[in-house]
């Protein structure tokens, strides 16, 4: 039971994460657009889903804090508040407090309540200043005539006294289910109160003694609230009063007083309130008459007042707010996807075989079949790769963020560009990339862009820019970040690196060299540790992290001018197109991808070759004897055939014995036994049953250069 | 097959390599093959025959005569390729053995093989966890597990040796 329950709660953290993910997302981007009514609604939703799931899996503090932001955003759903940077910043911070939540179910430490408590404050804080904001900037320009006068027209508040019966529970109802369906009308703040609450000994733990004093602001009318309360009518005391044909909820003075009354929890003096709402009305009505008079200069008044245009028309948007937009996606495990991989690379084995049986037989029955099969194996398999790939962007809202809070701090201004957002990974890849990502950016926004005076001075733009930027190259993905910031001095890291002792006084390095000495371990450049990146996580992590999955690290700067980080990582896919060769007596697999042509050549024109210099088609180019390289036995073909592959951005040629043609590989790993085996990738399995080695073009090209020079 | 009822059994599969006699405790044999075509896989160690396709896994094979430093041998009618399970840094890995001939299933019991004599510093005593006598015929069980993990050559001249003095003992 336990266990379901903790497996329930991984679940629910995995699901929170996403949801806490994806608020930041919208808030990001409501940042840019503060009047996306579509943007504030998925705010509202991910906090929605949050709360529920926090309550039901025990995380009570995460779920009590997201009710209160859910509040505020339900504020300005409804057109009562503004969307404002200093609302949006605290949300962002909350949205931390949110993350930290999620790691201690149940009882919180102590820290964290504190955190809690704080944020709460300064989360109340903004709230209240913004609402004044409001009122003002309401008196002040006033919005539209139509839409000023629509509210009274509109909207009404009501106060509700709801007295239950003691013995109201025994029938199952849910209360709280009818305090919930009432907050679907519209805003409302509720009052809970007890009354006759017997001596401790006479306590019926199953009776009920609360009642609640209701202030609703709706447009819906006083039939629907009675609705709400229809199968309780006979056992509870229910009063509904309209005390003012305004949204109250637009008052300070309201406000304030509902705060007191909550808090003191003190009868409600009804005429009290009145008094407030027809206050308020009249305001609204001077507002309105002082409009009419304005009427003619207001439509240059201001982007204030289409501000409030848009959210109002926003909270008439609303009202039809019972449709949920349906998920379009579902969750399912990786062991369904690897189950499902596994099935197709069987698949893709046999119909390799069905093909070679196909061109054995000339049935033409046969050949179509077989040819509408490898259609169809191949369309599958692409679609259930692309299962397990996200694109990039993913990442981009923590990016996006991270720039943004760790700018504000350090007093910089930077732009972070990207491109390349639809370049796909593997999702663990993805994973194990998002710490080192950040760890480069850390390090730019830190020290590579300069302090708006500084780049002043030095003739840049004040605001620094970080680009990142992802794309494809041959097998590889490669994401880019570079910023224009100060760059890096070689000779100022060498010097550092003999300060440390990491390298010898009298050691020569090239400036590669001297560069890539951040990436060793205890070397950190800057004098003081600052929080943002001298907190012992070194590039040489970066450099750790990335290498775990396959792939490469280089950096490149100049001084003055900015620095760029470039990451190289594997494609790791499970089957490829490849093009079969054969050297010698063995087969071999190259990526198709990597393939841009095929040449025939003369066997004695590749030994003639001076400096593994080729002209092929005209153009001069490098090339591998792959015979050589893979020392191949038996004697070389009279002809031969050199394939050109890409290997970053530049062609090499390869030369085989034969070329076969084109399969599809579906990649088996040669095992641990053969770890230390660099120019395979892997094995496949060919249609006769016989192995294929899949050859990897890039650290050929890199084992035989290094070997050369 | 639990390693409990693994340890229950006291078979041993004894196979010939050149004039030795080695034996493997049966649990950790999965299957035996005949010998077939070993795709070469390029610039790997010598004792590192090449891969096989064993039902669309690819396995990787393990010439045992190169592996214990003597020549390599032609095919023969009786080469074959033991599928085997071993621990290598904490993995299970399934490998093949190329061996000149499978022998026979043995029933030893636990307390009829005894230590490894310990003969010169240099000898790894640790790549045979036992030697023992069937029917006056010496075999050596092999540590199957550190064999393979290991990236070293066995010298086959010290394990004869070893294989004497332990003859002279008993």
């Amino acid at each position: 039971m336990s266990n379901s329950y903790e497996n329930f709660q991984t679940k629910f953290i995995d699901e929170a994460l996403d949801n806490i993910a994806d608020l930041e997302q919208a808030l990001m981007a409501l940042e840019l657009s503060p009047n996306a009514k579509e943007l504030v609604e998925r705010v509202f939703r991910s906090l929605h889903s949050l709360k529920g799931g926090g309550a039901m899996f025990g995380f009570d503090r995460l779920s009590e804090f997201t009710h209160r932001m859910e509040n505020i955003y339900e504020m300005i759903r409804s057109g009562q508040l503004c969307v404002s940077s200093e609302l949006l910043a605290v949300t962002l911070q909350s949205v931390d407090l949110l993350r930290d939540l999620l790691e201690e179910p149940g009882e919180v430490g102590h820290q964290l309540k504190q955190r809690c408590k704080s944020m709460e404050k300064a989360i109340d804080a903004v709230v209240r200043e913004e609402t004044e904001k409001m009122l003002l900037t309401v008196a002040r320009h006033s919005g539209n005539e139509k839409e000023e006068q629509d509210t009274p027209n509109g909207v009404a508040t009501y106060f509700i006294h709801f007295y239950p019966q003691a013995d109201i529970l025994e029938n199952g109802t849910n209360l709280l289910y009818l305090l919930d369906d009432l907050k679907e009308l519209g805003q409302m703040v509720p009052m809970p109160g007890v009354q006759s609450v017997p001596v401790l000994q006479n306590l019926n733990p199953v009776s009920s003694y609360v009642f609640w004093d209701i202030f609703l602001a709706t447009d819906k009318g006083i039939n629907e609230i009675k609705d709400v309360f229809i199968f309780v009518e006979n056992e509870a005391v229910l009063e509904i009063h309209k005390i003012s044909n305004s949204d109250l909820f637009g008052s300070e003075q309201f406000i304030s007083k509902m705060s007191e009354l909550s808090e003191r929890q003190k009868k409600v003096d009804l005429s009290e309130i009145v008094s407030i709402a027809s206050n308020y009305e009249e305001s609204i009505t001077e507002v309105n008459s002082q409009l009419h008079e304005a009427n003619a200069d207001e439509k240059s008044s201001s982007s204030v007042s289409q501000k409030h245009d848009k959210d109002n028309s926003c909270t008439a948007g609303n009202n039809g707010n019972g449709k949920r937009r349906t998920s379009s996606s579902i969750r399912v495990s990786t062991d369904k996807i690897d189950n499902l991989m596994n099935l197709v690379s069987e698949m893709v084995i046999s119909q390799e075989r069905l093909n070679m049986i196909a061109s054995q037989h000339h049935i033409p029955e046969l050949k179509i079949v077989s040819e509408t099969v490898q259609k169809l194996t191949s369309q599958l398999r692409d679609s259930t790769f692309s299962i397990s790939l996200i694109p990039i962007e993913t990442l981009l809202t923590r990016f996006q963020r991270l720039v943004h809070d760790v700018s504000n701090d350090v007093g910089k201004k930077i732009d972070l560009k990207a491109e390349g957002l639809d370049t796909e990974l593997d999702k663990t890849m993805i994973e194990s990339l998002t710490d080192p990502l950040l760890h480069i950016l850390r390090n730019s926004i830190d020290h590579g862009i300069e302090t708006p005076d500084k780049r002043r001075k030095e003739g840049k733009h004040e605001i620094g820019t970080i680009h990142l930027k992802a794309f494809y190259s041959g097998a590889n993905v490669i994401i880019e970040i570079s910023d224009d910031g100060a760059g890096i001095d070689p000779e100022k890291v060498k010097a550092k690196a003999i300060e440390k002792g990491i390298i010898p006084e009298d050691m020569e390095l090239s400036r590669q060299d001297m560069l890539n000495m951040v990436f060793r371990s205890g070397f950190s450049t800057n004098e003081k540790i600052t929080e943002l990146s001298g907190r012992g996580v070194g590039m040489d992590v970066v450099m750790r992290n990335i290498q775990a999955v396959r792939g490469k690290v280089n950096i490149d700067s100049h001084k003055g001018k900015g620095t760029t980080v470039s990451i190289t990582l594997p494609l790791v896919l499970s089957i490829i197109d490849g093009l079969l060769v054969k050297i010698d007596q063995t087969e071999y697999v190259i990526p198709l991808s990597l393939t841009d042509r095929i040449f025939p050549v003369k066997a004695s024109e590749i030994e003639k070759s001076f400096n593994n210099i080729i002209s092929l088609g005209g153009n001069q180019m490098s090339f591998f004897d792959l015979r050589k390289e893979l020392k191949a036995g038996g004697k070389a073909p009279e002809k031969m055939q050199m394939i050109v592959i890409n290997y970053n951005e530049v062609k090499i040629a390869l030369a085989v014995d034969f070329v076969i043609g084109k399969i599809q590989a579906v990649l088996k790993p040669l095992g641990k036994l053969y770890h230390s085996q660099k120019l395979i990738s892997a094995a496949t399995i060919m249609g006769d049953g016989s192995i294929a080695l899949v050859l990897d073009t890039n650290a050929i090209v890199e084992e035989c250069t290094a070997v050369r020079f | 097959m639990e390693r409990e009822n693994k340890k229950m059994i006291d078979s041993y599969l004894s196979f010939r390599l050149g004039d030795e006699i080695f034996a493997l405790h049966v649990g950790k044999v999965q299957k035996i093959l005949e010998m077939r075509d070993v795709t070469e896989v390029p610039r790997a160690p010598d004792y590192m025959k090449g891969v096989i396709n064993l039902r669309g896994k690819v396995l990787p094979v393990i010439d045992l005569r190169i592996k214990f430093g003597m020549q390599p041998a032609g095919w023969t009618k009786t080469t074959c390729i033991l599928v085997v399970e071993a621990e290598v840094e904490n993995e299970m890995v399934v490998v093949g053995l190329l061996v000149d001939a499978v022998q026979a299933v043995q029933k030893v019991k636990q307390d009829e093989i005894l230590p490894p004599p310990s003969i010169g510093s240099k000898f790894r005593s640790d790549f045979i966890s036992g030697m023992t006598r069937v029917n006056e015929k010496f075999f050596m069980v092999l540590n199957i597990d550190l064999v393979i993990s290991s990236d070293d050559l066995i010298n086959i001249k010290e394990i004869q040796d070893a294989k004497e003095a332990f003859e002279k003992e008993s």
